[in-house]
């Protein structure tokens, strides 16, 4: 191994100083995925705690991807034995990819009544869609820190976040639309 | 208004994630495409909505506090160490060197073969800032073990630095939906990227073509698919396929 092995982070003082300041990335990372505040925080605590039992592991540098992507697994096997309600995934996207390619018509995001309605559009979401959209608009998260946290490789997190803007928008449209004509 | 335009490239160019050079590129060909224009508009509206539409939950001081006496005392038993895997910021620029291609390539000629052309793409893609490599090393026996763990199959990773094509390193990608190792080698200030995987899902086609100026040449060995992409010359990368063939299965 030719690497450079920088001085060792070692102790609860360098977790602290390293992962601490990430909480509120971990605490939103698990909001949105768990939709409840206890069970967010329940599951941000667990990887806290996780992190420290496997901080030995951690290469160093930026320690949220490596956080993020623990709050993540935590969060997706609590939800796998709750067995919540997930959206369906039966969306057709070759149908809708059309949407992608010449977005025609009106487009949702400007619409005054779309800011409302974000959010529960985003629940529509499958929870691997949700997650991306939430990690890199609300996070800021590049594309090689997405692949990190995700475990993907870096085209995967191309198509999979083209795949949440159309969905997302299908889903802000459908909202629009109903609620255009409940207001009638 | 049928503009072939890639998607995945107008949406890496609307979030930042494209070098200087390619970014010049779209913008000269945004400002002829309308079509493209408001697929950028589109996303940069959306994702202003998303920032100013969506909560960012943060977390409670109570939260905190849990998660600091959570922390035991003690030290964790290992040690943590720094690996480097940044690419040298040479290759940046040689990187940018090359980059004197047309930007929407890829899509138009979709019929004859969508493995190659998503092989094509790929490639460009790796062009993009950051994302050449994943780990930038010229010793094949630091990047072969690199891929283990993330693949369930084991890329022969040789050097063929004495044939003029020196490792630079790898990475993990996709092609159809499914994940490939990327080996890439350098030719003078060029870059060669080598897809591989399985071939049980199926034989790439074999042989040598040309695509929108780059090179693509494929062949099956010993279970593994093989595809090579580059913009150097074809006999260039025709002796690139042989002396990788040659040391992998002499």
């Amino acid at each position: 191994m030719d690497e450079s092995v920088p001085d060792p982070v070692v102790g609860s003082a360098a977790f602290a100083q390293t992962l601490l300041p990430h909480r509120d990335a971990a605490y939103n990372l698990a909001r949105w995925l768990m939709r409840h505040d206890h069970d967010a925080e329940d599951c941000v605590q667990d990887a806290y705690v996780r992190a420290y039992q496997a901080f030995g592991r951690f290469r160093g540098g930026d320690g949220r991807p490596w956080l993020l992507a623990i709050v993540r697994n935590v969060c997706y096997s609590r939800l796998r034995q709750n067995r919540r309600e997930e959206p369906p995934a039966s969306f057709d996207e070759i149908e809708h990819s059309e949407a992608l390619a010449a977005p025609t018509g009106e487009l949702p995001w400007k619409h005054a009544a779309a800011r409302e309605l974000l959010p529960a559009a985003m629940e529509k979401l499958p929870a691997e869609l949700r997650e991306i959209l939430v990690l890199h608009e609300l996070e800021g998260c590049a594309y090689k820190e997405l692949a990190s946290i995700l475990e993907v490789p870096i085209g995967t997190v191309m198509s999979r976040l083209a795949r949440a803007r159309i969905r997302l928008q299908y889903e802000l449209q459908q909202l629009l639309r109903k609620d255009l004509s409940h207001g009638m | 208004m049928e503009c072939k335009s890639d998607y995945i490239l107008l949406q890496a160019y609307a979030d930042g994630e494209l070098d200087a050079i390619r970014m010049v590129e779209v913008e000269a060909h945004l400002r002829d495409c309308p079509a493209c224009q408001q697929v950028v508009e589109n996303l940069n509206a959306s994702r202003s909505a998303l920032r100013e539409g969506l909560p960012r939950y943060a977390a409670s001081a109570n939260l905190t506090k849990n998660i600091r006496a959570a922390l035991p005392a003690a030290a964790p038993a290992h040690r943590a160490r720094t690996v480097n895997f940044r690419p040298r910021a040479g290759w940046v620029s040689a990187l940018a060197a090359t980059l004197v291609l047309g930007f929407f390539i890829g899509l138009q000629h979709g019929q004859s073969n969508s493995l190659l052309d998503e092989a094509l793409a790929s490639h460009t893609r790796s062009l993009m800032a950051s994302h050449l490599m994943d780990v930038a090393s010229t010793d094949q026996h630091t990047v072969k073990p690199w891929f283990e763990g993330k693949i369930n199959f084991a890329p022969p990773v040789v050097d063929l630095a004495a044939a003029g094509f020196p490792l630079v390193g790898g990475r993990l990608d996709e092609l159809n939906h499914q994940t490939v190792a990327a080996l890439v080698y350098g030719r003078n200030k060029h870059f060669i990227n080598l897809f591989v995987w399985p071939s049980a899902s199926g034989a790439v086609p074999g042989g040598q073509t040309e695509a929108s100026g780059y090179q693509i040449n494929s062949w099956t060995q010993g279970g593994l698919n093989f595809i090579a992409v580059s913009e150097i010359p074809a006999a260039d990368l025709a002796a690139f396929a042989q002396a990788y063939r040659d040391q992998t299965h002499p």
